[in-house]
């Protein structure tokens, strides 16, 4: 009987003007959007493989210790090489074309300075195309396109089957066969949702055939799995939606009253309120003055390293030092130079800066040398827990302030479907902002890595730090290597359960509402 | 009889379901554009700006001490900033995605013992700028301002207030008796497109004076008299801006054959055109269009290209000048020429890239303007100060000031008769010493006459869009059948 009422709603909802329309203007969208979202990830691949040949290299070409420390590898013999710090790569999300999540947002680099805890990752070339003004206009992903257009369609198609056939009469010869409510409701909603997923499944097919003719992409099993849990997810945020309209329908006697209200809930949950939390949260958290605070602090604490740098320079006797101050663009920056002869050394907010001209020439002749070498070892020591202590006080700003408020969107967002949806899927694209943090930690850990590396073969003090003179060449070829850990399908839908429940649960609940509201309807 | 229609219309509107939901949700949101206003990034926007400020000034005030040759090298500033707009709130932009400073470096360098320095060169977007965190985007979202509320929101009313204006009466019989009283159909059409407007104007106003009130009473922002010029300018432009959803919704009502189909066709007239248009068709665009600018001008980009054949030869004669040279007019007459060769080649890179970029985005923003909703954000931004249409003010405004600031300071070398009056080299140009209070200082106009004039097509487009939509209808009722 379920079937009757199935083929019947299936029909009506297939041969309607709204269906139609709905459809093809999502098709439009999603070709569109998608042809953009893939060209950026092909741009944002092919700069990401181009990098990672540079890294494979770099441990060989680096030839003293010190570069680790600094972004600036200046050497007489090989001439200056930009970026010269190893840099921990994330590889660019392929199913950013499905939810961008905060893939735009995010870098896919980051720059392992020994002595700046890292934080955030950059863009490997800053635009991505040669025109920077670009930027200012938006794009959508799948998720965001099936979110309104889908979404609308979902609630119009939903908000007449009950209201709509009361007027028209139809539902009272329905109610007169033995038909149960709950299966007339049953079939409804079986039918809205089949009649949903095909411009969902036409989207998806879409989107792939795209995403397969995309230059360096791999398409593997865990890719597969992801997209086919983006389809099931989709397709439980059209039910709630269509069953948001069929509770609206069952609630209400005339079918324009009803596509009013229908309409008001649509705009409410689909775009005013989700926008809502997030621009509101976006505005308080206001991120720039974190950031100046952030650094003013640390500006505090390298000046006071740069005092106990002087003390021990000055503890040492022979070297000769100038300690110059400068106002700097309204920021206090101090610079500590300090000269044996041997060379030039100089700090400047914690990071190494080397002349070397006067630094490479001559230094196994320096009587000094030693002298020089034992400050070395204990300044940059002292460096690193500077740069933690300047980390301290930076992180609760710039780092456990917005992931909190991250955490509390995710959290607000959560009670609505449309947020709920847009995180699932995000999570499940692996392009959440969680996964970034999660690696930005890895990014941290491996800089430990690296430390302890150092450490082991006491490169502070030794002359490779500085020097690469022939038997004095640094050997970074057992240098620890970043590995990104990725996500695992599990993993990602473990972080995606507490979004998927809520849909869940507003399904069911939404169900369980609309099935006594049509229990007790007045078909009359 | 034209005022009984509207009268009619009106308090049918008023009484409405929809009219209700519709200014609860208005001014829910304009309550909650206001309250994320109050103690936003507005303050340390502003803050941040004066600082800088305040730290040009002071580069401004060693390098009179220095000497007039300084400033006019150096010009009066290492960065020019643009002022935050106070009216952010009404329309956000794309604020953060564009530079929030132009740069005028100049280098100095020493050969021999002798220090030379580069004149500056007007630069529109700092590499460092490029690659710095942007301020303000934790979250990647759509700024609830009052773009959104009365191009997204309130312009979906519209259509929700006239969907049925015709198609409705027509199902429900209420048309013919209507037209059976001796009615010309025109005065039909526009009483019901004034009844329209003046439901969405009052829902508007209530919805903005609550908006304006906590911003006023809560906020620690000044809005003067330049402001409140720009704010009745939007207020305006949203006016018109509704008229073309009021008249868009009359036509399709017109020719709808059911009341469902009508709502259909405005609904996703509106999903498409205002909702995913102007930032899918402008990426779209601007992808489309752009074309690769030459790569090595972008690469160079920011810093100085040392390997140019002029910089050869300026590079080349710097290092065989000796102090005594400096003193004679006519060697550092020959090194001004090469000095101006090279400065010229930069800024004309410079220049052209900024010409070829926004040429780009121009010809994108015309295909957004092809929905009203695109003419109404692109003049909502240029009225509030914000987005590219304020900084293409900017950016113009701040290149005005630089010349005159340098042919100023030229004009008083003139003056000086120990210079030897020979520009872009330090040595040929006075040593006086300027009072730093005397110097011009840069003021960006920011009234609505200035403003507006970025607008212009904006203010066009929807008058035209307006008019078209209105006509369409008018030609439709007059075909249309009442039965």
């Amino acid at each position: 009987m379920i079937g009757i009422v199935f083929k019947k709603e299936m029909l009506s909802h297939l041969l309607s003007q709204r269906f139609a329309a709905c459809t093809a203007l999502a098709v439009v969208l999603i070709i569109a959007n998608g042809l953009l979202t893939s060209q950026t990830f092909v741009h944002k691949k092919a700069s990401y493989l181009k990098q990672r040949a540079i890294e494979e290299t770099k441990s060989h070409e680096i030839t003293y210790y010190s570069v680790l420390g600094s972004d600036l590898l200046v050497s007489l013999r090989t001439g200056p090489k930009p970026k010269a710090a190893p840099r921990a790569l994330r590889t660019p999300r392929s199913l950013a074309v499905f939810a961008q999540g905060a893939e735009r947002q995010a870098g896919q680099a980051v720059k392992v300075l020994l002595f700046e805890v890292p934080y955030k990752a950059e863009e490997i070339s800053p635009f991505q195309s040669s025109n920077p003004y670009l930027a200012i206009f938006a794009f959508f992903d799948m998720v965001y396109i099936f979110q309104l257009v889908l979404g609308l369609l979902a609630i119009l198609i939903a908000s007449e089957t009950i209201s709509g056939e009361k007027e028209d009469g139809t539902l009272r010869l329905m109610l007169t066969t033995n038909v149960s409510r709950a299966q007339i409701l049953l079939g409804k909603i079986l039918a809205g949702l089949t009649t949903l997923a095909i411009p969902t499944a036409l989207g998806f097919i879409l989107l792939t055939i795209l995403l397969l003719g995309t230059e360096h992409i791999e398409v593997g099993v865990g890719e597969w799995a992801r997209v086919g849990l983006l389809f099931t997810l989709s397709l439980l945020y059209l039910l709630v939606f269509y069953l948001i309209g069929l509770a609206i329908s069952c609630a209400t006697y005339r079918s324009a009253t009803s596509l009013i209200y229908a309409l008001f809930a649509w705009a409410l949950l689909a775009i005013v309120l989700p926008n809502s939390i997030s621009a509101l949260l976006n505005e308080q958290a206001n991120m720039g003055e974190k950031h100046a605070e952030a650094h003013h602090k640390a500006a505090q604490i390298w000046k006071e390293f740069d005092q106990e740098v002087l003390d021990l320079v000055r503890a040492h006797g022979q070297t000769r030092y100038y300690p110059t101050t400068m106002v700097e663009r309204g920021q206090l920056k101090s610079e500590v130079t300090y000269d044996d002869g041997t060379g030039t050394y100089s700090i400047r907010e914690g990071q190494t800066r080397y002349i070397p001209n006067l630094y490479l020439s001559n230094v196994a002749d320096s009587p000094s040398l030693a002298k020089f070498q034992d400050i070395v070892r204990t300044g940059e020591r002292l460096r690193l827990k500077y740069a933690q202590r300047a980390w301290n006080e930076k992180a609760p700003l710039i780092e456990g302030f917005p992931r909190r408020i991250e955490r509390w969107n995710a959290q607000l967002q959560r009670f609505l479907p449309a947020g709920a949806y847009a995180q699932a899927a995000s999570i499940l694209a692996g392009t959440s902002r969680r996964e970034y943090y999660d690696f930005i930690d890895q990014v941290r850990t491996y800089r430990g890595q690296v430390i302890a590396f150092l450490e082991d073969r006491d490169a502070f003090g030794s002359r490779e730090w500085f020097n690469d003179d022939p038997g004095w060449r640094a050997d970074l070829r057992d240098l620890p290597r970043f590995h990104e850990r990725s996500w695992t399908v599990a993993e990602s839908l473990s972080h995606a359960w507490p979004a998927l429940a809520s849909l869940l649960l507003y399904a069911a609940l939404l169900f369980v509402l609309a099935n006594r509201l049509f229990v007790r309807y007045d078909a009359m | 009889m034209l005022a009984a229609i509207v009268k009619r219309e009106l308090i049918d509107h008023l009484i409405s379901l929809r009219f209700g939901l519709a200014l609860v949700l208005t001014m829910g949101l304009m309550v909650l554009n206001s309250l994320g206003f109050v103690g936003g990034s507005y303050e340390f926007r502003r803050d941040h700006y004066l600082e800088q400020v305040q730290a040009e000034q002071e580069i401004r005030r060693s390098n009179a001490q220095r000497g007039l040759w300084k400033l006019i090298l150096h010009g009066g500033q290492d960065y020019i900033y643009k002022k935050p707009s106070p009216l952010m709130f009404c329309a956000a932009g794309a604020n953060d995605a564009l530079p929030e400073r132009l740069s005028t470096p100049s280098k100095e360098n020493s050969y021999n013992n002798i220090k030379f320095y580069t004149p500056f060169v007007l630069i529109y977007w700092d590499i460092i700028d490029i690659w710095a965190p942007k301020a303000g985007q934790l979250l990647e979202t759509q700024a609830i301002d009052w773009v959104f509320i009365i191009g997204g929101l309130l312009s979906l009313m519209a259509l929700l207030f006239t969907f049925d204006a015709f198609i409705g009466e027509k199902e429900r019989g209420t048309l013919k008796l209507v037209m059976a009283q001796s009615l010309p159909r025109h005065t039909l059409l526009l009483g019901k497109f004034l009844g329209a407007m003046l439901a969405l104007t009052l829902v508007l106003s209530l919805a903005i004076v609550a908006n304006l009130l906590i911003v006023l009473a809560l906020a620690q922002v000044n809005l003067g008299l330049v402001e409140a010029g720009r704010l009745i300018g939007m207020v305006g432009l949203s006016l018109l801006y509704l008229a073309c959803f009021v008249g868009l919704g009359l036509w399709v009502s017109i020719r709808s054959s059911t009341t469902r189909s009508s709502l259909v066709g405005v609904l996703l007239l509106w999903a498409g055109g205002v909702l995913l248009w102007p930032a899918t068709g402008g990426a779209l665009a601007a992808r489309v269009l752009v074309s690769e600018f030459e790569e090595e001008l972008v690469l160079g980009w920011g810093f100085a290209n040392y390997n140019t054949p002029a910089d050869q030869k300026l590079r080349h004669l710097k290092s065989s000048l000796r102090n005594r040279d400096l003193r004679n007019p006519e060697r550092v007459r020959q090194l001004a020429d090469v000095q101006r060769t090279v400065r010229q080649f930069n800024q004309d890179r410079e220049d052209r890239f900024l010409a070829h970029s926004l040429g780009e985005i121009e010809n994108a923003r015309h295909i957004v303007r092809l929905s009203p909703m695109g003419c109404f954000q692109y003049g909502m931004e240029a009225l509030a100060g914000t987005g590219l249409a304020r900084h293409r003010s900017f950016v113009e405004q701040a290149r005005t000031y630089v010349q005159q600031f340098e042919q100023a300071m030229l004009n008083l070398d003139r003056d000086d008769p120990k210079s030897m009056h020979i520009h872009l080299v330090a040595q040929g140009l006075s040593r006086q010493k300027i009072d730093p209070d005397t110097l011009p200082v840069f003021t960006e106009d920011m009234s609505a006459t200035t403003l507006l004039r970025h607008a212009i097509v904006d203010v066009i487009g929807l008058f035209f869009f307006a008019m078209l939509t209105y006509m369409l209808a008018y030609r439709s009722w007059l075909r249309a059948s009442i039965v």
